[in-house]
């Protein structure tokens, strides 16, 4: 089967975020399977873009739209409830398979345990720029919040994380 | 920004943030974040400020903390049904409206498929005390053939007092023995109520759910394995041992060794017809005065047969009767393993969309117009499998699809391991043939040394499997997926495993992935999910890619392409494919098919596949095939001790006047092309065992082939003094070591040792009958007045050890021949 037109550039995107974008949507649903199902709407509407239509990033424009497409979700199933970040993390444990889980519990690792405490939106932008390597401007292009506001976001979230670490350590480690 | 708070240099650790602190561009300063004019002032405030830059870095040595956390993170892949639904849709111009949505919804509704039933019934004989079998073999003979009224009546409905009827009118001994021997009374519905269907069955869906549990993953499927639900594995291990070692008493001393689920399994479940009838009772010596002995090592597994649990229903009335007294006579299983044919229901025999070919049989030849008859060896076992399910379902099998070869291929014949350097050894043995006293029938074998586990090739295995929406059907996917599992716990470190899946496109599901993390590779497996159309074509490209990225010099490097048939090749042609497939097969990375399903098989396609591509291919009708094929033949499967194996045949014409070769057909070389080493030929693996038979007209036996004329221009050549050596012929062989480029040739004088068929080994005669079966599917008149009778006892006769259920699985299909070509 030989394509017409070019498709490669989607491959690539498909190669290089398909993973990250999984679990970016994960953690914003809770639920590994509708993650799924939305990045994989992300790609689809990816084919039917022209590529030089693109206006940012391909990486950029994926995580928009699937950040768009869990709130889609969200509110069609009327789960607009915040996720706390307890649910998101025992959903995502109960919806991996057995190896996914219990790699996962291996790396819930303090830090990340005190990351789940953080309020969603911090958490999201750590994420983004530390999971993701966005910089502040794509994340601001991603979740619609103004370039200073991810600043603040990341500023504060990254201060309340060294305060725990902090007050943990002072405690002597806390499992 | 001024620094204001000099004494804060220290107040970091505790977190009290001072004002500059408080400055978010401090942050983003920390991550180069900022535009030139602010990060020139966080620049002095640095400079000016020692707390600043502490905090600086502080922030920098937690962000790349949180790097390293969140890269710990398992990643989560698409499915392989997702990533191939966003490659379909790549293929449609932007702006197109077609949306690949399709896929992406259905899903759900195909996670249940899994769940499908496959029903594994496992029945064990109780001891008994019934008379000899001979007298019992003779007594179902001459029953069968007299089509005895007593006899149809007697084996009317199982349920217990009928039972007692049965037992007044015709003895007792003749029922337990019939029932001992594995007669199990598959005869109708009150049977498998009564019986059968309180018998351990596992169903597909359990054993979908037990690899969810990850402690299963490491583990093999063990007999346990397959019985009744609910049972905690305690128990069942239990069990098998109190169950084996009942058997041991009882004398059946096979079986022990082999985990598929054969014989030490659920005595205590097994009930015979009717749960109130006295347990059955044939006892093991009189399985071994049969020739079940059964020792620990003998004729591999299969899928066995397993009619009284689940194959009741289709039975009807006269030539079931008849049936039941051909069982009797050498449906003597034991055990009743068969976990094929899905559910009754299932058992569509729409086999219309499947295709095989035509082959026209080998005819006998005038040794004067063509001394040499030359071959190239076939170790594909898929048509008896496919064979086998197919009468399972209820269907004879189109003549089509029966290869010879593959019959008699399947089995497993103790020929003796090879001497010195040679990869396999040689054995030939002549006697007359059973359907034709006058003719001599001459066995070739040959058998691969065997492998050790430990001294395995690291291999790496490219799965390329086809996941589009045919494939969602209880005995396709699940059961790949099943066959998959199997094959990785017996994977190692020494092993890498990568998964490419195609439907509507094809792309990677699963990286190469060591299998020392083999969870990785379960997760995947179970992630397949089917839907979608077939593109076969790239994704063998992709499959040959990612072999070829991973090569293992010296190694096992192999594509396993598991499919139902349909194979849509993008690449342009099939020959286009076959010729791809034979190209990479000469840069080492080989390909073996995995047929799987009904309705759908293209036979013809995916043997010939596998044989450009100088692999196997199998037919995976049930778990205990995929076992057989993936597990216990591995080494076989995989690693190749011998390649383009061919055998030439030189006939004495002082001695043969014609012959034919049985089988093979596909397989036929030109004389000249034995010592072309540029042609390619039949590859054997490690453990392998080859058998072809000739048929051979003795001079001075009248043939029915017309004379041909005189020739004009030449006087028919002189016989060489070896002729008169009074050899029948020379058997050569010739082959390649596994890495080698030039051929060794081996070459064995054939003497004649008059004897008759009765007086020839197990293993000639077992391939007989096998072969005989095989022709009478194909209703070949060469076999003559051959019946199924005649097959069922050559080889019940020939039996010398059948732990895992083979031969009698074999011996029921015959009679299951007999008893649906009677409808």
């Amino acid at each position: 089967m030989t394509q017409p037109h070019d498709t490669v550039w989607i491959r690539q995107a498909l190669e290089r975020h398909e993973r990250s974008l999984v679990l970016y949507a994960a953690r914003l649903l809770g639920d590994v399977e509708r993650a799924r199902d939305v990045v994989q709407e992300a790609f689809l509407r990816l084919c039917k873009q022209e590529r030089s239509e693109l206006e940012e990033r391909v990486d950029v424009w994926l995580f928009a739209v699937c950040r768009n497409l869990c709130h889609d979700v969200h509110r069609k199933e009327s789960r607009m409830t915040d996720l706390e970040d307890a649910t998101v993390a025992s959903t995502r444990a109960t919806e991996a398979t057995p190896a996914e889980a219990a790699a996962q519990k291996d790396s819930q690792t303090q830090i990340l345990r005190m990351i789940s405490s953080l309020p969603e939106k911090q958490q999201e932008v750590l994420r983004l720029k530390f999971q993701h390597g966005h910089s502040y401007k794509e994340i601001s292009r991603i979740t619609k919040e103004s370039v200073s506001n991810v600043g603040w976001l990341l500023h504060v979230g990254l201060k309340s994380l060294k305060e725990k670490l902090g007050t943990s350590e002072a405690r002597g480690a806390q499992a | 920004m001024s620094a204001q708070d000099l004494n804060n240099a220290d107040g970091m650790n505790g977190g009290s943030g001072k004002d500059w602190s408080e400055d978010p561009r401090l942050t983003a300063y920390a991550f180069g974040e900022l535009e030139d004019s602010d990060s020139q002032e966080m620049q002095e405030l640095c400079a000016t400020e020692p707390g600043a830059q502490a905090y600086v870095d502080e922030m920098r040595a937690l962000g790349g903390e949180l790097e390293a956390q969140f890269g710990s993170e398992v990643e989560l892949a698409l499915s392989g049904e997702q990533r191939a639904a966003i490659e379909a849709q790549m293929d449609v111009p932007a702006q197109a409206p077609k949306r690949g949505r399709l896929l992406h919804m259905s899903r759900y509704a195909l996670v249940g498929s899994a769940a499908a039933v496959l029903v594994a019934g496992v029945f064990v004989i109780k001891q008994g005390e019934s008379e000899q079998y001979p007298a019992m073999l003779n007594e179902a003979i001459a029953r069968l053939e007299g089509r005895s009224e007593t006899l149809k009546r007697s084996f009317s409905p199982p349920a217990s007092d009928q039972v007692q009827d049965f037992e007044s009118s015709s003895g007792r001994a003749p029922l337990k023995a019939l029932q001992g021997l594995g007669y199990m009374g598959d005869d109708g519905p009150s049977a498998s109520a009564g019986g059968s269907s309180s018998v351990a069955p596992a169903t597909r869906g359990e054993l979908a759910q037990r690899r969810q549990q990850k402690e299963q993953y490491g583990k093999r499927l063990s007999h346990s394995d397959w019985l009744p639900a609910g049972e905690s594995p305690a128990s069942k291990g239990q069990r098998d041992d109190e169950s084996l070692q009942r058997l041991t008493e009882l004398g059946y001393s096979g079986g022990i060794d082999f985990d598929g689920g054969v014989p030490g399994v659920a005595s205590e479940t097994y009930r015979g017809p009717g749960d109130s009838a006295p347990a059955p009772s044939a006892k093991a010596s009189e399985l071994r005065a049969l020739g079940y002995a059964g020792g620990p090592s003998s004729p591999p597994p299969g899928a066995p047969s397993s009619p009284g649990s689940d194959y009741p229903k289709r039975s009807k009335d006269k030539s079931r009767k008849e049936l039941k007294a051909l069982r009797g006579l050498g449906y003597s299983g034991d055990t009743e393993f068969y976990d094929g044919p899905f559910d009754a229901d299932d058992r569509s025999q729409d086999t219309s969309g499947e295709t095989y070919k035509h082959v026209t049989e080998n005819p006998f030849k005038l040794v004067a117009a063509e001394p040499l008859s030359t071959f190239s060896v076939d170790v594909d076992t898929a048509s008896y499998a496919n064979a086998r399910d197919l009468l399972n379902r209820g269907s004879i099998p189109p003549a089509a699809a029966v290869r010879v070869e593959e019959f008699i291929n399947y089995f497993r014949y103790d020929y003796g391991a090879p001497e010195g350097s040679d990869p396999f050894s040689v054995n030939v043995e002549v006697g007359s043939a059973p359907w034709a006293p006058q003719h001599r029938l001459m066995r070739v074998g040959l058998q691969a040394k065997e492998t050790l586990p430990e001294d395995r090739k690291s291999s790496n295995l490219v799965f390329l499997l086809d996941v589009s929406g045919s494939m969602n059907s209880a005995d396709k996917l699940p059961l790949l997926q099943s066959a998959l599992h199997m094959l990785v716990q017996e994977l190692d470190e020494r092993d890498s495993v990568a998964i490419v899946v195609y439907a509507g496109a094809s792309g990677l599901l699963l990286p190469a992935t060591h299998c020392n993390s083999s969870a990785a590779i379960h997760a995947a497996i179970d992630s397949l999910r089917s839907g979608g159309s077939t593109n076969g074509g790239e994704g063998i490209e992709l499959a040959y890619k990612v072999a070829a990225s991973h090569f293992i010099p010296g190694g096992i490097n192999r594509v396993i392409l598991g499919t139902d048939g349909d194979f849509n090749v993008g690449v342009s042609d099939e020959g286009g494919l076959e010729r791809l497939i034979a190209e990479k097969a000469k840069t080492g990375v080989f390909l073996s098919v995995l047929g799987f399903g009904r309705g759908n098989l293209q036979d013809v396609t995916m043997e010939t596949l596998a044989d450009k591509g100088n692999g196997n291919y199998s037919y995976i009708d049930s778990v205990l095939e995929a076992r057989k094929v993936l597990v216990q033949e591995l080494g076989s499967t995989l690693e190749v001790v011998a390649k383009d194996v061919k055998i030439q045949v030189e006939f004495n014409p002082s001695m043969v006047q014609g012959y034919r070769l049985i089988g093979y057909e596909n397989r036929m070389l030109a004389a000249q092309d034995f010592n072309d080493d540029k042609k390619d030929a039949g590859e054997i693996g490690a453990g392998h065992r080859v058998t072809a038979l000739y048929e051979i007209v003795p001079v001075g036996v009248p043939m029915e082939l017309p004379p041909v004329d005189g020739l004009r221009y030449q006087t028919p050549k002189a016989p060489t003094g070896a002729a008169a050596s009074g050899e029948l012929c020379m058997v050569k062989l010739r082959y390649k070591r596994p890495e080698g480029s030039t051929s060794i040739l081996i070459e064995r004088p054939v003497l004649d040792s008059r004897a008759d068929f009765q007086e020839l080994s197990a293993n000639t005669r077992w391939a007989t009958a096998v072969a005989s079966f095989a022709l009478l599917l194909k209703n070949s008149s060469t076999i003559r007045e051959t019946s199924a009778v005649d097959i069922m006892r050559w080889a019940t006769e020939s039996v010398v050890e059948d732990s895992d259920g083979y031969c009698r699985q074999f011996i029921y299909l015959v009679g299951r021949y007999e008893e649906l070509k009677g409808r």
